[in-house]
């Protein structure tokens, strides 16, 4: 296998090999497209470094010296030439696009002499040496690790000197001055002499790159991302001839959608900047114009990327993400990927591609994301808005949507406000399942601790609720109802907004957009129900969520959390009096009460989900999970009594059945009932009961005595005759 | 329900009595590999992700080799005396996109996932179908 590829000979179909944005680039070479010449060390040279202990392999300098060559034929430049020089970019790239994870290094090429002779080839002293301040800033930082706010101070020091407020101002002297004190930062930083021949600043900035897929960023955003090795195994270097956007009022440069990111409209989408490098409009340093006005600004460079998104989305057959250059009226393509859109802009592009018969169904299926498809049935946060918001901090982004409200850190307080209207943020360092109550009258929920399966989080993606746990960053104090977070005191009753799609809290009302179940939306579901052999039941413990469910497209129910229902308001005080009834008769007396709540949820439920079956199951965790933490002694005792050493393995589910049987007792009688009920009403009810916690078949034998027996008490009562 | 690592070894006994099973992936998760999920997320699994020991907490999507494994074991057992026993999953998993296309290919008759998550599995139990298609015409 080779380890470089020059972009016009390159097996581009390879994107685990040269990375995206190696790719990209090649493939546009092929199409003819105007992409300035260069060449991409492949991913498999990243991994080798790694096995090197983090050195190049022998063999990738004199290979990459030999594309270097390549590349001055092409450009008619010369590398390290005092007339003349070639410039190049070094730029990370991996399998899949991983926006602002890695680094990038431009202007590379530039040195004390060739400085000179891009003066003389651009005819543009100040140009060149505020090109060459820009890469050894963009060097130290990137190769080095130089803290950016060293040069920044430089930098603000000669704008003071020379009386300017824009670096665009700066003269010609005070750039020299500031390159040579950019070095010395550097030299100090480093202990060495600045590297000044191209040749060894290639081969830094080629590591450089390399490490950075190791980097913090990078491996946070991959974990958050799920991507794994065999998504992609390393990063791809791809070194590119400079191309300038900021030579002048003809120059330009931008990135632009083939069609709407946002919504799936198809038209382009993006913004521009001209006289700027690229990184001005990612790094959002200036706000950029929207692309319609590059029509009038640049006509033709605005028709030539027209028709290369034309061309370019017909190929890929998949809407692109693009970079591009207008270097002195003459317009390239620096980047194409595939567009990375939202849940709606992926759904409509998907229906509308199929309708220009660009793309088939299946393709039109495969090509989303499935887990975005739940961020369409949220609230979520009105983008454009929040940048006026502070945020507070981050935290695990648990359950989807966005949700505002007043912060309550008291389960009672925010029932009471809950119930009253108002809308409330519950904050707890964690919740039990007493908390639960709180959770439906709230607008979302936010602990400190615990994970994207803690108590908090499964709860709240029930019910369909906001929820974001385990943000560290805020210190709760519960008792003094308030929290802190970053330097900021959020106090009870102050407006917050947490956004659980993306784990992020924000200080006041940030608004939100309400759902919209669109018509193409509705169209994929149709389509992958017809193709899909699998059947799709939900989890639902009230006849709310099995409505919500079957709205969705669930043919049945297949986990009914009988204990959910005692969780409700009016009935977790009656379930805790069950637990803590000494005698028998008072326990009785209790459980008929329970089994008649219980039968008008099993009644509620299975009417919503008539025709398909619902899978109740019996009553899981173990007793003292319902107990309140309480001063109460009696309480306290009887909490004592159940406490178990290992409450996960212990005595719950089925093992409960067993040693307490009134209870199961008592669900099997409702959901027959309830079943009765609804089929003297001619409703099809179909119910399934499920026993949790079985290891044995004795265990299930034992409880399917009880169940017989029950049933042919019932058959009795009530001369109902069915499973 | 075979949450139970027991109840899947032994799901040829249970098929002659029950009439259905449904996997609960969390606790079989939990009991495949001896930790408790909340202790596990909340303390050390960060750590094993970022040192590279873990790239998928397995309580977010179906630990194949293991899990996955022993589900297939309990479906084989427990339809070898029921050949046509509904076999569904129940739990986080059901709304995993991967998890959802493991059960596709183990052959689970449903999968059942929180209200909000039901449109994901519909489109990840699609595109199993169009993926596993594509597979077999590779490999002809």
């Amino acid at each position: 296998m080779k380890s470089i590829y020059a972009f016009e000979d390159a097996d581009s179909k390879n994107r685990m090999l040269l990375g995206g944005k190696g790719a990209g680039l090649s493939e546009m070479t092929r199409l003819k497209l105007p992409v300035p010449p260069g060449f991409t060390i492949t991913t498999e040279v990243c991994n080798k470094y790694y096995e090197n202990g983090k050195k190049l392999p022998k063999d990738v300098m004199p290979l990459v010296m030999k594309n270097i060559a390549k590349m001055e034929k092409k450009t008619n430049k010369k590398w390290n030439s005092i007339k003349n020089p070639l410039l190049v970019s070094v730029r990370s790239g991996a399998a899949i696009s991983m926006p602002g994870m890695m680094d990038t290094i431009l202007n590379l090429g530039l040195n004390e002499k060739t400085v000179e002779g891009f003066a003389e080839q651009t005819k543009n002293p100040r140009f060149s040496w505020d090109s060459y301040r820009r890469f050894i800033q963009l060097f130290g930082k990137v190769v080095f690790g130089v803290n950016d706010k060293k040069f920044d101070k430089v930098l603000e020091a000669a704008k003071k000197k020379q009386k300017v407020k824009d670096d665009s101002k700066l003269n010609v002297k005070s750039l020299k001055n500031i390159v040579s004190k950019y070095k010395k930062i550097c030299e100090k930083h480093t202990k060495r002499k600045f590297p000044d021949t191209p040749n060894e600043q290639l081969r830094l900035a080629i590591e450089a790159v390399f490490k950075s897929w190791m980097g913090e960023r990078a491996v946070k955003y991959r974990r958050e991302s799920k991507i794994t090795k065999d998504i992609a195994d390393g990063t791809a270097v791809n070194v590119v001839t400079m191309v300038f956007g900021n030579m002048g009022d003809d120059s330009a440069t931008g990135v632009v959608f083939t069609r709407s990111g946002a919504n799936g409209k198809k038209e382009l989408e993006g913004e521009y900047l001209t006289n700027a490098q690229g990184e001005d409009v990612v790094a959002g340093v200036r706000t950029g114009k929207e692309i319609v006005e590059l029509k009038k600004e640049m006509p033709q460079s605005y028709k030539e990327l027209n028709n290369a998104c034309t061309k370019l989305e017909n190929h890929f057959k998949e809407v692109q993400d693009i970079e591009f250059t207008v270097e002195q009226g003459k317009f390239y393509l620096l980047q194409t990927r595939g567009a990375k859109m939202a849940a709606q802009g992926y759904v409509k592009t998907s229906v509308d591609m199929v309708k220009e018969k660009l793309i088939d169904k299946n393709r039109s299926l495969l090509r989303i994301p499935a887990e975005q498809l739940e961020a369409l049935l949220h609230n979520t946060i009105d983008e454009k808005k929040a940048k006026q918001f502070k945020q507070l901090a981050k935290g695990i982004a648990a359950s989807p949507g966005a949700a505002n409200g007043i912060a309550i850190f008291d389960v009672k307080k925010a029932m009471e406000l809950g119930e009253s209207g108002k809308k409330v943020i519950l904050i707890r360092k964690e919740t039990k399942p007493e908390d639960v109550p709180a959770f439906y009258p709230s607008q979302g929920i936010l602990t400190s601790l615990g994970g994207k399966t803690s108590h908090a989080a499964i709860v709240s993606r029930g019910m369909g609720k906001s929820c974001i746990v385990g943000c560290n960053e805020l210190k709760i104090d519960e008792e003094h109802d308030r929290c802190k977070a970053n330097g900021i005191i959020v106090k009870e009753m102050d407006e917050i907004t947490i956004d659980g799609t993306t784990g992020t809290v924000f200080i006041g009302n940030v608004p939100t957009v309400k759902p919209k179940k669109t018509k193409d939306f509705e169209t994929i579901l149709g389509w992958a129900q017809k193709i899909k052999k699998l059947g799709i039941r939900a989890n639902a413990d009230t006849p709310n969520a099995a409505k919500l469910a079957r709205e969705y497209g669930a043919e049945g129910i297949g986990l009914c959390r009988t204990e959910r229902m005692f969780n409700e308001k009016d009935r977790i005080k009656l379930f805790v009096k069950m637990i803590m009834a000494k005698k028998p008769k008072e326990r009785q007396e209790i459980l008929e009460k329970l089994q008649k709540l219980q039968k008008s949820d099993f009644i509620g439920i299975l009417k919503a989900m008539e025709g398909y079956k619902v899978t109740i199951r019996l009553l899981d965790p173990p007793l003292h999970e319902f107990l309140p933490s309480s001063k109460n002694k009696k309480v306290l005792a009887r909490s004592k009594e159940l406490e178990e050493v290992n409450p996960m393995m212990g005595h719950r589910g089925v093992r409960l059945g067993i040693t307490s049987p009134e209870i199961y007792e008592m669900q099997i009688k409702a959901v027959f009932e309830a079943t009765a009920e609804l089929v003297k009403k001619k409703i099809n009810a179909k119910p399934q009961i499920m026993i949790p916690q079985v290891s044995s078949i004795a265990e299930l034998n034992h409880i399917k005595s009880i169940y017989n027996n029950v049933k042919s008490d019932m058959e009795k009562n009530t001369g109902l005759n069915s499973k | 329900m075979l949450e139970v690592v027991r109840a899947c070894l032994t799901s040829d006994e249970l098929a002659y009595t029950a009439e259905f099973f449904s996997f609960g992936t969390n606790d079989l998760t939990q009991g495949v590999f001896s930790f408790s999920r909340e202790d596990v997320e909340g303390k050390f699994l960060g750590d094993y992700m970022d040192k590279g020991l873990v790239e998928i907490s397995p309580f977010q999507s179906i630990d194949e080799n293991g899990v996955g494994d022993l589900m297939k074991i309990g479906i084989e057992r427990g339809r070898s005396v029921q050949k046509n026993l509904e076999i569904g999953i129940c739990g986080e998993h059901g709304g995993d996109p991967n998890s959802v296309k493991f059960c596709h290919a183990a052959d689970v008759s449903y999968v059942s996932a929180s209200p909000y998550r039901i449109p994901t599995a519909i489109l990840a139990a699609a595109q199993a179908v169009i993926e596993q298609k594509k597979t077999k015409k590779s490999k002809k």
